[in-house]
């Protein structure tokens, strides 16, 4: 066998601001294998997305990937020309957003649009398209796809519009998909569905997923192996039921601690003290002691990332010693 | 690191160097204009000082009867260009800002008077206004200029009547935008006088818009009276105005006699840009939708 | 959608009655035209006969109502100065008009949306300054010293291009255009140059502002993400986006150009209905200011009309509210 669908090592991106400049993802390393789903865990302003749109290459200038590196299937992807850098999104790495009102262009017919990505990587006749597009269109469960080709977004509910999103991202059959929170904005019962059909869908196009949350309960009922990042970087990784019977970074922790499901009915939820530090002024050392009840003076230094088998992390002070 | 507002926005504002430059210029303007009677070698007004010999010369003439270097030139009756320019601009810049001014406190009153109130009366001010606003400005101006014939109060009036509405409206979106919020309605379940509401919540949360339309519009007033004033519906012959000097220019162009015109336009539109620079950083700084 | 036209022509229908109470009151308050008519020493006979002849010894509320009812019939009145009746007089100089407006407009337009859609695309570029540079001046100059500036360069130094009137023209269906020939472009140019500058710098700040705006949307990271290239995604996505106020503007902007032309056919003697609106306020001929400002009137009604109609076909959107 040959390795791992995409490898990134080292990666960092960082953006210039007037009050100084913002690393937003910091020496970032993690694996996809291929067909695997991936669960990226973080709060909002960890790195999650910015890490997501620097795989792509998609970084906004004066922002820009200033180290590391991104390896799909042993092809180097930063510094790549912008022409094929370009020819590989969607075809290899799609990505789904968060918002599918945002991301669907209003005054474009569905099946127009979506008719855009495909010919973006192949010449193919209209007709031959928009059949494509109907076809999958039906794979992600849109009932009546050839008859639905010609409305707009707006006369879709928030659950299509998503399922239009996704089937555009799958329209080249890519070997991976981003999903930014793919959920989030969505009503409870639609994100079920959603993540039911995600999972299948991966299983039987044999794409892999990386999907973005700050959710820990969904991306434990979808991934198989997680990372977790604080503060631009990956504090934790491992097998999913692994970390989560036995997280081993007290952010990790204090993550699942805070679950509604673990809470004790009748007492308040479990809190993480503090707030996530202003990228601006990281703390000297581990970006978590702050917050950190087992922290001291060991953690002004940044911890290096310790490795047990399938399990990684970065702490001084682990709650449990890796086992393999 | 406790700024006030106006500190924080200036710090943003000098970033832009082209701005800050724009901002001189505007302030050099201005107080060139009013100090104009006291600098310039002749008073282009009087004209029992203007020499008919000297008239139409060309710029960096010496004038042997009077010994004032005309620098820019002479106008067809002997006035120095220079001088009526820095006169001229005065007029302008009084003008400009009257109209603006009146337009601003006219429009205002009515938008966020519209806004409060609601209902019929709201739609019914506003459809007018929207009406008017179809209408091209410059087409008011020039109907109500010649129906209120020359003099510089006329001028203002034509000029308010071309502009107020767009105070109006801008008023308008932004105080029925806050009137809406819960604040305003917190506010207003209390004892306090509506006015004061008006006044002290609704308004200043309307000014960032207005600032940016009020630049806008002073600049306007000040094209369109120099434009009203070309087509000879703006003020008295005796005091030209910067569009008057250029309309007078007109007839000597033809002949190679650029001066006449061309400087007090560069004047004019030196004036104009400037405003329009400060008023394009204003507004972007202005605009919550541009900031990242 | 047909209720949606019918309600809107009802309301033309009333703004149009507002505005000729409006137009009358404000024209008849101009001036004694009968001073400006006769000589000061024409005798009281004649002067009385004037008076008769032209209805100005009636009420103003009659002459009013007779104005109305003339004007069903399509009768403006004879013009003051000329003698012939108003409205095949401005009939006969609307064509120079509408074509030079049309020119300027539609040329402004093609040029100006690419210009502005590549200064919002690259805004710190020094093309892009360079554009914008352009279009401050555009907004910033009076039309009429442009005008001044262009006859000086163009007809007086160069003596390239004639500094007025129309040239030959050849009959089209009935009217004579000035496209037609060589030496008609020849005379076009200059005063459709100096009406369309301003414009010209409107579209590109419209343009610009739009791109902007656009560009930073996940719209358009989507598109990316999709591997689109960035032609496609402004040619496809980002121009569809903006044309609904580019069309209104447009709309508008046709309006408010046929007022403007007023100066520029002042000063480039084309013989077109702003020059005659010119003459006829200079010389107090009321029923030609009527007539004109009717027909003004009815043409922005007719303008806002069309861009109503317009707008529902460009934004599915509102197609959803225009049919309720």
């Amino acid at each position: 066998m040959s390795g791992p669908l995409l490898v990134v090592e080292g990666l960092t991106t960082e953006f210039p601001t007037r009050a100084g400049i913002v690393r937003a993802v910091r020496e970032v390393s993690f694996h996809v294998e291929a067909g695997e789903i991936l669960g990226l865990v973080g709060e909002s302003g960890s790195g999650k997305s910015v890490t997501g749109f620097s795989i792509l290459g998609l970084i906004d200038p004066p922002g820009r990937i200033t180290g590391g590196s991104v390896r799909l299937a042993g092809c180097e992807l930063v510094g790549l020309p912008a022409r094929d850098l370009r020819a590989m999104r969607g075809r290899e790495i799609a990505m789904v957003f968060q918002d599918p009102a945002a991301t669907l262009n209003p005054v474009l017919r569905i099946g127009d649009q979506m008719a855009l990505a495909i010919h973006a990587h192949e010449t193919v006749s209209a007709a031959a398209a928009r059949a494509r597009v109907a076809e999958v269109l039906t794979l992600v469960g849109i009932p009546d796809a050839a008859r639905r080709l010609d409305a707009y977004p707006h006369q879709f509910s928030g659950g299509m519009r998503q399922r239009v999103a996704i089937a555009t991202a799958l329209l080249n059959r890519p070997k991976l998909i981003i999903c930014d929170e793919p959920t989030t904005a969505l009503d409870v019962s639609v994100q079920a569905q959603i993540l039911t059909e995600m999972r299948a869908l991966a299983r039987d196009t044999g794409t892999a997923l990386i999907w973005i949350s700050h959710d820990l309960a969904t991306v434990s009922s979808l991934a198989s192996r997680i990372i977790v990042m604080y503060a631009g970087r990956v504090i934790e990784e491992g097998p999913i039921r692994q970390v989560l019977s036995a997280p081993g970074h007290p952010y990790a922790r204090g993550l699942l601690d805070s679950l509604p499901a673990k809470a004790v009915a009748g007492k308040d939820l479990m809190q993480i003290p503090g707030a996530p530090p202003s990228m601006l002024a990281l703390p000297p050392g581990c970006a978590f002691a702050p917050r950190c009840l087992r922290a001291d003076g060991a953690c002004d230094a940044e911890p290096a990332p310790t490795v047990a088998g399938d399990r990684r992390w970065r702490c001084h002070h682990p709650h449990a010693e890796p086992t393999s | 690191m406790i700024a006030g507002p106006v500190a924080q926005f200036w710090s943003e504002f000098r970033v832009n160097r082209v701005a800050v430059v724009a901002l001189a210029i505007v302030a050099t303007i201005v107080v060139l204009s009013l100090v104009a009677p006291w600098i310039t070698p002749q008073n282009p007004y009087d004209m029992a000082g203007l020499r008919l010999a000297d008239a139409r010369r060309p710029p960096g003439f010496v004038s042997p009867r009077t010994g004032i270097t005309h620098w820019l030139g002479t106008d067809g009756q002997g006035r120095d260009v220079l001088s009526a320019i820095l006169y001229g601009l005065r007029v302008s810049i009084e003008i400009g800002l009257s109209a603006g001014i009146i337009a601003f406190s006219l429009g205002v009153t009515l938008g966020t008077f519209a806004a409060y109130l609601g209902g019929r009366i709201e739609a019914l001010i506003m459809r007018f206004i929207d009406l008017q606003l179809s209408f091209p400005a410059i087409l008011l101006a020039l109907v109500l200029a010649a129906v209120l014939g020359q003099g510089k109060w006329q001028l203002v009036a034509a000029l308010v009547t071309a502009q107020y509405a767009y105070f109006a409206r801008t008023a308008h979106g932004a105080a029925a935008t806050e009137r809406s919020k819960d604040y305003v309605e917190a506010a207003l379940s209390t004892p306090l006088k509506p006015h004061v509401v008006v006044l002290r919540h609704i308004l200043p949360n309307c000014m960032p818009p207005l600032i940016v339309v009020a630049t806008v519009q002073v600049a306007n007033s000040i094209a369109l009276e120099a434009t009203l004033s070309f087509l000879g519906l703006g003020l008295p012959v005796s005091e030209p105005s910067l569009g008057m000097l250029i309309a007078n220019g007109f007839q000597y162009l033809l002949s190679g006699r650029y001066w006449i015109s061309i400087y007090p336009g560069i004047a004019l539109i030196v004036l104009i840009a400037s405003i329009n620079l400060v008023g394009d950083q204003v507004r972007d700084q202005l605009n919550p939708r541009l900031r990242r | 959608m047909l209720g949606f036209i019918i309600q809107r022509l009802l309301q033309a229908v009333v703004v149009m009655m507002i505005i000729s109470v409006l137009v009358f009151c404000g024209v008849y308050a101009v001036g004694n035209p009968i001073d400006v008519l006769i000589s000061p020493d024409a005798t009281q006979q004649i002067r009385e006969e004037a008076i008769r002849t032209y209805g100005l010894d009636q009420p103003l509320w009659k002459q009013y109502l007779d104005f109305v009812g003339r004007l069903v019939q399509g009768d403006f009145g004879r013009s003051f100065v000329f003698g012939s009746p108003v409205l095949p007089l401005i009939l006969s100089r609307l064509p120079a008009t509408l074509e030079l407006t049309l020119v300027a407009v539609v040329g402004a337009t093609l040029v100006g949306v690419p210009l502005g859609m590549y200064a919002g695309y690259k805004p710190d570029s020094l093309a892009a300054r360079a554009i914008m540079g352009i279009s401050i001046l555009g907004f910033s100059v009076p039309t009429f010293w442009i005008g001044l500036v262009l006859i000086f360069i163009f007809a007086v130094q160069f003596g390239i291009l004639p500094a007025g009137s129309r040239g030959e023209t050849r009959e089209l269906f009935g009217i004579s255009w000035s496209v037609l020939t060589a030496n008609g472009w020849q005379h076009l140019f200059l005063p459709a140059l100096n009406l369309a500058l301003f414009k010209f710098a409107m579209m590109v700040r419209l343009a610009r502002a739009g791109t902007r705006e656009i560009m930073l949307t996940d719209t358009v990271k989507f598109a990316r993400a999709a591997g689109e290239s960035e032609a496609t995604i402004l040619r496809r996505h980002v121009l569809r986006l903006i044309a609904i106020p580019i069309v209104t503007v447009f709309g508008l902007e046709f309006g408010s150009t046929l007022a403007f032309a007023v100066v520029t056919e002042t000063i480039f003697s084309w013989p077109g209905v702003g020059k005659l609106i010119i003459d006829s306020i200079n010389t107090l001929d009321r029923p030609v200011m009527v007539a004109y400002l009717m027909l003004v009137a009815f043409f922005f009604i007719l303008v806002n009309l069309t861009i109503d109609i317009v707008y529902v076909a460009l934004d599915p959107r509102l197609r959803l509210r225009a049919a309720s």
